[in-house]
């Protein structure tokens, strides 16, 4: 009886314990999930409308919703700038920004890091079957010490971009034709004719860097060893062609992206990423306001007369900062979705890069198809072009390739800018070509 | 160590053995009765979230952060307006001093590009420092004037200069580039065109541009034309020292700013955030306000929270989920003079989480501890009862137990003692069982005895000699004798010393009335 009535005091404790418990949890009615935020670092849209930011927002209303994954934008730029950012919270300077969970960067910007193990090495969340979906160039491209640390999302080339409705103009007064612009001798005499014709430059190119880099390349020599630019016959021709338009001011040579003077109707013809789609716009403003509308076309790249058609290839990829194994498979899932055939096309038919996948590559002509834009349609033309006859060339993969590049990229513009000075002051042109050469060797390439 | 615990150990074991008192005892477990009461009454008040309310805490931490980013974004919006305004009072004594050199007034500086590009790089210096000094995402200048009145749409065309961060990477200060002005003033600077440069701004792009008669305005959050950039606008009338209206400037400040500076606040409730906007009724307008960095939470910044108040907090809803806040009004002016909140929430789902998580533990560590009580209760009811219970054994078996119990009750004990000390006594008293034959077997024999011999008996029991007899009796001493020698016969014995033996235990045993001899 005793030892019932014990069992009963306990039932009725219990049984009280259970009721309270319930009715205290029984008031959560709210079930929205706390998503896992990821921050990112991107390129793709800097100073204009981001089609990245449009498919991030399309991520997380459909598989972030459901996965409990939220990607949040932190900031939108350029290699360059997230390159000094990446260092500055890497070298834990003092008020550098945190990284973010997943930064765009090139391999350089990884080997240019203090400790390059802070970041996620992708053979761990893909497996081989499904790396083997991608681009095996690609692929190779974002290994840094045997670890796939940059994961290529997109690739993007060099192209020429060409105001069509100035350069008919142009050519209807002198009979040039756009195959004058085919190689590099003729774009730059073009460049001349135009300069004399109107008094305004003709042609800018966003990276002289790549200029004689390819171009070297492609007439066969080195333009590296190990990590110095060497100076021999073929860097000597391209400076040669290059060099009396740039000096009588037929060539752009201020600082910044040539979207700038393809605006101002500053300049009609420039080299870009093709992925500077993204920012051409399709009129020109002059200085009284007045506007009129243009178009923009895309062609390959010039070339070397007696060389091989070579082209550089571009493109940064994705790095993920370690974390916890569930933010680093939350980067992984929003990686693979936009690298999704479907995804992925959507994404560089919108900003002028080319897929990473071989299925992509696939339902590439099916979407170029389906594109409104005339200069878009235009772009993928020119790569498919770009395709059939270039070769790619891919920069090698040295911590101080980007400290080169920038030096060497800032160096010549100044130089020539210079020079474009003292020829105004009625210098002469020999003379003023051969004096840059040999600061531009000294100075610049041997940094003394 | 060891022997540490050793004596420790010892100590526990002799305050084992030493007596507690009863009362002691029945206190002991009435306090873990009374606490295992007091413990069910708690969990029952937890359960119902009439005590230990996490609510009230999680109210206390959203007014505490509140109070702190109010002072911060207060703080912060006071130094934006008072760049702005410095930088309208030195941009209206620039262009009253260009208007008067020309003997112009701004009305015709319109169709002046040049007139206009000379003020731009009169102004660019007081713009640049004002960009540099600020730290926020952009700073402009626009005038009441336009380039070209013979464009299309020129109604709505206004030169001026817009210098912004090329991008929002970043806390270092970066050079600007330039979003409006004219591009020769880019190329005089050394700064690069923004992607979506134009000469002029076009007044569509700021909806709430007034006349210059209203005061210093925040803008509603609008896209930076072109541009991906959500931005707010602080817009300040530029007007000359007669109060001629010359245009507006200001500042703007784009989304990642709000985010990067008002970062998530990490609570025990879920990561607390930020939002600054206009508040109309109930609703906090984020679609048209900024938000700090939301991560944690699924605002998109394009909602509008509608605000349900309560005891403790506000309950804010939106498509996006709900959320629990506070807000408090902040002092600048919105469009039309609408107010603007500060808001700190948090997630609601998170949050309540948190507070269930917390309320049930609390359960659990109470309902552990009334466990814990009830266990101690029933510990010492046992306790309690078993030295009684022993104690009574102990004194069954005459104590020969008591040096095993260990837990002993002082009254109990006490108690033992008394009991065994008077069946010790009792036992004392008690004769063996031949000598009670003896003296039942004398006291027959005396029921044998004469008169004479029975009072011969009482004087021996008053320890008189057989002399001192004869004579009280007045008998002879051999009349005396014969009646002794009689008596003793009877008796049974043979000498006095033996007749005083048993004189002697009746005394002890108080048993002399048996044998002493009543006249009647």
């Amino acid at each position: 009886m005793k030892r019932y009535r014990k069992v009963k005091f306990g039932l009725i404790f219990c049984l009280l314990f259970v009721l309270v418990f319930i009715s205290s949890c029984a008031q959560e009615k709210d079930k929205t999930k706390e998503p896992l935020t990821l921050t990112v670092w991107h390129v793709y849209g800097e100073q204009t409308d981001s089609p990245l930011n449009d498919l991030i927002d399309e991520f997380n209303n459909t598989v972030g919703r459901q996965e409990g994954i939220r990607i949040q934008v932190a900031a939108v730029s350029n290699t360059s700038d997230i390159h000094d950012d990446v260092l500055r919270a890497a070298n834990n300077e003092p008020g550098a920004d945190a990284l973010p969970d997943i930064f765009v960067s090139y391999p350089k910007t990884v080997l240019a890091m203090p400790d390059s193990d802070i970041l996620v090495d992708y053979k761990d969340y893909f497996s081989e079957d499904e790396l083997s979906q991608y681009i095996p160039e690609f692929i190779d491209e974002g290994v840094t010490d045997d670890r796939l640390t940059v994961f290529p999302v997109a690739k993007s080339t060099e192209i020429m971009f060409v105001n069509k409705t100035l350069f008919d103009r142009f050519a209807n007064e002198t009979g040039v034709t756009l195959d004058n612009l085919s190689t590099w001798k003729g774009l730059f005499e073009t460049a001349n004719l135009y300069y004399e014709k109107t008094g305004k430059s003709f042609f800018v190119h966003d990276y002289w860097f790549n200029y004689f880099q390819v171009g070297v390349t492609s007439m066969g020599e080195d333009f590296f060893d190990g990590d110095k630019v060497v100076c021999k016959d073929a860097f000597n021709i391209a400076y040669e062609q290059m060099a009396k338009a740039s000096v009588t001011g037929s060539v752009w040579l201020e600082d910044g992206f040539a979207t700038a003077p393809l605006r101002t109707g500053d300049a009609i013809v420039s080299v870009a990423s093709s992925a500077s789609v993204l920012y051409y716009e399709d009129k020109v403003t002059y200085e009284d306001n007045n506007s009129e509308p243009v178009e923009v076309i895309a062609l390959p790249v010039p070339c070397f007369e007696g060389a091989k058609k070579m082209v550089m290839q571009r493109g940064a990829g994705l790095c993920t900062v370690k974390s916890t194994p569930q933010k680093e498979q939350a980067a992984v899932t929003f990686i693979k979705w936009l690298t999704s055939p479907e995804n992925n096309v959507k994404f560089v038919t919108s900003t002028g890069y080319m897929p990473v996948t071989n299925e992509a590559f696939d339902l590439l002509p099916e979407a170029i198809d389906k594109l409104d834009n005339p200069k878009y349609k235009s772009l993928y033309e020119a790569y498919i072009k770009t395709q059939k006859e270039y070769s790619f060339y891919t920069a090698p993969k040295f911590a101080t390739y980007l400290e080169t590049e920038d030096s060497f990229e800032k160096g010549i513009r100044k130089l020539f800018r210079d020079a474009v000075t003292r020829y105004g002051q009625n210098e002469d042109c020999n003379f003023i070509i051969q004096q840059t050469y040999e600061r531009l060797v000294n100075d610049v390439v041997k940094g003394e | 160590m060891k022997k540490r615990f050793g004596n420790i150990a010892k100590t526990i074991k002799v305050a084992r053995k030493q007596n507690v008192t009863l009362r002691a005892r029945m206190m002991l477990y009435l306090i873990s009765m009374l606490l295992a009461a007091v413990g069910i009454t708690v969990l029952v008040f937890v359960g119902c979230g009439m005590f230990w309310n996490e609510e009230d805490r999680l109210s206390w931490e959203l007014n505490n952060h509140l109070d702190r980013v109010c002072d911060e974004v207060t703080s912060d919006m006071d130094e934006y307006e008072g760049y702005a305004y410095n930088l309208s009072q030195d941009i209206g004594g620039i262009i009253e001093d260009y208007m008067s050199d020309k003997g112009k007034s701004i009305d015709k500086l319109n169709n002046s590009s040049q007139g206009l590009l000379e003020l731009q790089e009169q102004m660019y210096g007081k713009v640049y420092d004002t960009y540099m000094m600020a730290k926020c995402n952009g700073v402009y200048v626009m005038l009441d004037a336009t380039a070209n009145t013979g464009i299309e749409d020129a109604k709505n065309s206004r030169s001026g200069i817009y210098i912004r961060k090329g991008n929002s990477a970043g806390k270092v200060a970066k050079n600007p580039v330039l979003y409006r002005g004219n591009a020769s003033l880019a190329k005089e600077n050394g700064v690069e065109l923004h992607t979506r440069w134009n000469p002029e701004f076009d007044i569509n792009d700021m909806t709430s541009v007034k006349d210059g008669n209203g005061d210093m305005i925040w803008s509603d959050k609008e896209k930076l034309s072109g541009t991906w950039e959500d931005i707010i606008q602080l817009r300040t009338p530029v007007t000359g020292s007669d109060g001629q209206f010359y245009g507006i400037c200001g500042v703007d400040l784009n989304s990642q700013y709000f985010q990067s500076k008002y970062s998530v606040h990490e609570s025990q409730f879920g990561t607390i955030i930020t939002v600054i906007a206009p508040v109309n009724d109930n609703v906090i307008e984020i679609d048209r306000g900024m938000t700090g960095d939301t991560q944690g939470t699924w605002l998109g910044g394009t909602e509008e929270l509608e605000g349900r108040k309560g005891k403790k907090y506000i309950t804010y809803s939106c498509e996006n989920g709900s959320y629990l806040g506070v807000q408090k009004e902040l002092g600048i002016n919105g469009d039309d003079g609408e107010k603007w909140a500060v808001g700190v929430m948090v997630l609601k789902s998170t949050s309540m989480r948190q507070i269930h998580k917390k309320r049930i533990m609390v359960m659990i560590v109470v309902a552990l501890f009334v466990a814990a009580m009830i266990l101690l209760a029933f510990y010492l009811s046992r306790k309690f009862v078993k030295p009684i219970l022993e104690g009574f054994e102990d004194i069954k078996d005459d104590g020969k137990e008591s040096a095993q119990s260990e837990l002993r009750i002082t009254e109990i004990e006490e108690l033992k003692e008394f009991v065994l000390s008077r069946k010790e006594r009792k036992r004392i008293n008690e004769l063996p069982e031949k000598i009670e034959e003896m003296l039942v077997e004398f006291k027959n024999r005396t029921e044998l005895l004469t008169p004479t011999e029975h009072i011969i008996l009482n004087y021996y029991v008053k320890d008189y000699v057989l002399d001192d007899i004869a004579k009280e009796m007045f008998i002879s001493i051999g009349t005396a004798k014969k009646h002794n020698t009689n008596m003793n016969k009877k008796l049974d014995i043979s000498t006095r010393s033996q007749l005083m033996v048993y004189i002697e235990l009746f005394k002890r045993c108080n048993r002399l009335e048996d044998i002493v001899y009543e006249p009647t």
